[in-house]
């Protein structure tokens, strides 16, 4: 016969999906992996480490006038793109906003992956609440993360109550999974309810009442003053 | 005293209420505390007088009982001044776990870090000092517990880094008399020539310093956040530490001494007598600050003074309390964890399989953070020779994360998933109420519950127990057997501490505060939502079926029979 080539079309295929099987065995067995890229940020210098000395207080609650002009924030920094969100992310577990929001279900300090604001839901009054401290417990940061850092940090909460778009927000964590990623969080308008004075603190950070709803937000609903 | 005595067992002389009338309670009378936060409270009654501290912010009621179910139950009501912020540095819920009694004055402690003392007659208040920092993360959670002239006080703060002590103050002036702090130098531990601990890796100087990295042991936790129990024999208090500061146990290589054990002090000087770790270099939030209950117990040809305790490991300690002796430590719950404790060194073994490190999600460790029990008291029967056990059966995924120390910051370093253990029970169900045979170190009977049982309980002469669960139910059961004797639904889940006294009019009531709430309630108490796993420090993964079971609740029951 006129052509007769060393390997018919069956032996390739063959030979092909050999390759395919060994390469997926290699991969199943960790031999090829492919790791998310770790990125090592500038270690934040108020973060103090165990091993060096004690860093002073932070102010739990409001800070005072003069504290809170010492970091001032400019809007125009503010970026919602999805390196600021990510790195936010990392922020948010390096300055240890994680031990009291969690993974934005909250705990010790609010929830940040529902729709209720207490304190605003705009950038810069998200960056007032991270510089300022409020008065049920959220501590003042003032002094104490540069402010391009605090507008990340604004970039990746707004990202956990569906507040930046899911191109941006981030798909998944560094760590063991616990809650959904956000750009899984459909976007949702805000829903904006009033502080309570701190006395009337019987009530504060939400008691939610038999039917679900908080006090303030009924209040809100309501329009009540 | 929330504890019914200097020895803890919460055992009650009296015996109207019987296995055989027990169906018949009723409710007497209810109040309402206004605060919808985890009760974990116990109800005081001194002669005619009823007093009630809530969740922050810490109001405290004294209830008329010759007028009670009226509307002038109400004596008097004392609200202290306190800093709300105190509620942004405290783990697990705004609790209070009680007040205490002692010479015409009722002795709280406030969550933003005050120890006050008011006039049990007319709620004037007579002395407040502050002990706590809230701005480096402090706070008071503990009931405070009274030796004659002394009241002593412990912080909270375990999960942000504070430094553990216990202080003692006089009952008179609220003047500090002394602090011994849980980490640190033998001179602040206050551990001098009378200290003798029975075990070699116990003995050495400024072991506080020397088992932890440099300098970690100021931010080395030991909290004093539990129960404080006395033997006036021996004159000596049993108090526990919690956890060593940064959960992720890479962080802090060595024992860190003095965390997650027992100490024994001279309550004058508050020098330290000896000292046993329940687990050194903890690897799991195994804090050691539950209550140690001091019994004469018969082992052997002899009786031994011993210490019970049920502690977070999951293991049920019989500890000689002259010496610090282990006398035997057996498992009440699933243990993965450990492997045991060795009697001989008297350390735990660790179960190297479950050792938790930085960057690996570590499966299946039982018993979970909160342990196989966690703040909530046992009580001893000298009748029944049994210790009543509310606890939980969980287990948890965890992984160790970096962390950074900021003062007045969760400092953790941990991301944890609880869930019910999946073995024994691996029914899903993760409480039970077990009565535990120390003699013969096993189970006598045991009550299996759907939720944690965060709640307290009491035994009485008339050899009934009472205690109530996370979905509502509070429940009489015979001592001797376990049978549910009578059960009432309340508004709310129950983590607080039912007491039982003898009302004005010679009968016998049996009182308990319902709110759910606390580290296990915090999904329904506190701002959490359910969709985060991981928030509670991981115990909303266990618990996300709670919010359709019991709203929060701040309601005071009380029953008696008709």
């Amino acid at each position: 016969m006129s052509s007769h080539s060393p390997e018919s079309p069956i032996q390739r295929i063959g030979g092909a999906l050999l390759l395919l099987v060994v390469l997926l065995a290699l991969l199943v067995a960790g031999v090829i992996s492919f790791p998310r890229e770790k990125r090592d940020l500038p270690r934040p210098s108020t973060a103090v480490a165990p091993q060096g000395p004690r860093g002073g207080a932070l102010h739990a609650g409001p800070s005072t006038d003069s504290v809170r002009v010492a970091t001032a924030g400019r809007p125009g920094e503010y970026r919602e793109t999805a390196q600021a969100v990510s790195e936010g992310q990392q922020l948010f577990h390096a300055y240890n906003c994680s031990g009291c929001h969690s993974d934005g279900g909250g705990g010790m300090g609010a929830i940040l992956m529902d729709r209720r604001w207490y304190y605003g839901h705009e950038p810069g009054q998200i960056f007032d609440t991270i510089v300022q401290g409020r008065q049920n417990g959220m501590p003042s940061f003032a002094g104490r993360i540069p402010a391009y850092q605090v507008w990340e940090l604004v970039a990746y909460v707004r990202s956990l109550s569906g507040l930046v778009s899911p191109d941006a927000a981030s798909g998944r964590d560094d760590h063991m999974e616990v809650a959904p990623p956000p750009n899984s969080l459909r976007m949702r308008a805000p829903l904006l309810v009033r502080p309570l004075p701190p006395n009337d603190s019987a009530s504060v950070k939400g008691t939610t009442a038999p039917g679900g709803a908080t006090r303030r937000e009924t209040a809100a609903a309501k329009g009540a003053p | 005293m929330a504890a019914k005595n200097w020895q803890n067992t919460r055992f009650s002389e009296l015996n109207q209420i019987t296995p055989a009338n027990a169906g018949r309670l009723r409710l007497a009378w209810t109040f309402s505390t206004g605060v919808k936060k985890g009760q974990e409270a116990a109800p005081i009654v001194v002669g005619n007088t009823m007093y009630v501290v809530t969740p922050y912010p810490n109001i405290l009621y004294a209830l008329d009982l010759t007028k009670a179910g009226t509307p002038g139950v109400l004596k008097w009501k004392y609200v202290p001044p306190t800093v709300p912020a105190a509620q942004g540095v405290a783990c697990c819920d705004v609790v209070n776990r009680g007040a205490v009694y002692a010479d015409g004055r009722v002795i709280i402690n406030t969550l933003d870090g005050q120890t006050i003392a008011v006039d049990a007659a007319s709620g004037r208040e007579l002395w407040k000092n502050r002990v706590a920092n809230i701005h480096t993360g402090e706070t008071i959670t503990m009931a405070p517990f009274v030796v004659r002239d002394k009241v002593f006080v412990g912080n909270s703060g375990g999960e942000l880094g504070v430094r553990g002590w216990i202080k003692a103050l006089a009952v008179s002036s609220g003047r500090l008399l002394w602090t011994a702090y849980s980490t640190g130098p033998d001179s602040a531990v206050k551990i001098g020539p009378r200290f003798r601990a029975f075990y070699p890796s116990e003995k050495g100087k400024d072991l506080g310093v020397h088992t932890w990295p440099p300098g970690q042991w100021e931010i080395g936790g030991g909290n004093v956040w539990g129960w404080v129990s006395y033997d006036p024999d021996l004159n000596l208090i049993y108090h526990g530490t919690g956890n060593p500061g940064v959960w992720n146990p890479d962080l802090r290589p060595g024992d860190n001494k003095w965390t997650c054990g027992v100490f024994a002090r001279d309550p004058d000087t508050g020098e330290a007598r000896w000292f046993y770790q329940w687990s050194p270099h903890d690897l799991f939030d195994h804090d050691g600050v539950n209550e140690n209950v001091v019994v004469d117990l018969p082992l052997g040809r002899s009786v031994r003074k011993v210490l019970l305790s049920a502690q977070r490991d999951g293991y049920l300690y019989v500890l000689d309390r002259a010496s610090g002796q282990v006398l035997s430590a057996t498992p009440f719950v699933r243990v993965t964890a450990y492997k045991g404790v060795d009697l001989k060194s008297g350390r735990i073994q660790p179960n190297e399989a479950k050792e938790t490190h930085t960057g690996v999600v570590v499966r299946d460790i039982a018993p979970a953070s909160p342990g196989g029990k966690d703040w909530q008291p046992t009580a001893w029967s000298p009748r029944t020779r049994l210790l009543y056990i509310p606890h939980q059966t969980l287990s948890m995924d965890y992984e160790g994360t970096d962390a950074n120390y900021i003062e007045g910051t969760p400092y953790v370093g941990a991301d944890v998933k609880m869930y019910p253990d999946p073995v024994r029970p691996g029914d899903g169900s993760r409480g039970a109420f077990t009565a535990w045979d120390p003699v013969h170190a096993k189970p006598v009977w045991e009550i299996k519950e759907r939720f944690p049982v965060w709640s307290g309980t009491v035994v009485t002469a008339g050899d009934v127990a009472f205690y109530g669960t996370m979905d509502g139910w509070f429940k009489a059961v015979d001592a001797r057997t376990g049978r549910v004797l009578w059960r009432h639904k309340t508004d709310s889940g129950i983590i607080g501490q039912p007491v039982t006294y003898l009302g004005p009019d010679g009968k016998q009531y049996v009182a308990v505060l319902a709110g759910v709430g606390g580290w296990s309630g915090a999904i329904v108490s506190g701002p959490i939502d359910p969709r985060d796993r991981g928030a509670a420090l991981g115990f909303v993964n266990a618990m996300t079926d709670l919010p359709k079971a019991t709203p929060a609740g701040d309601k005071l029951y009380v029953f008696a029979l008709p």
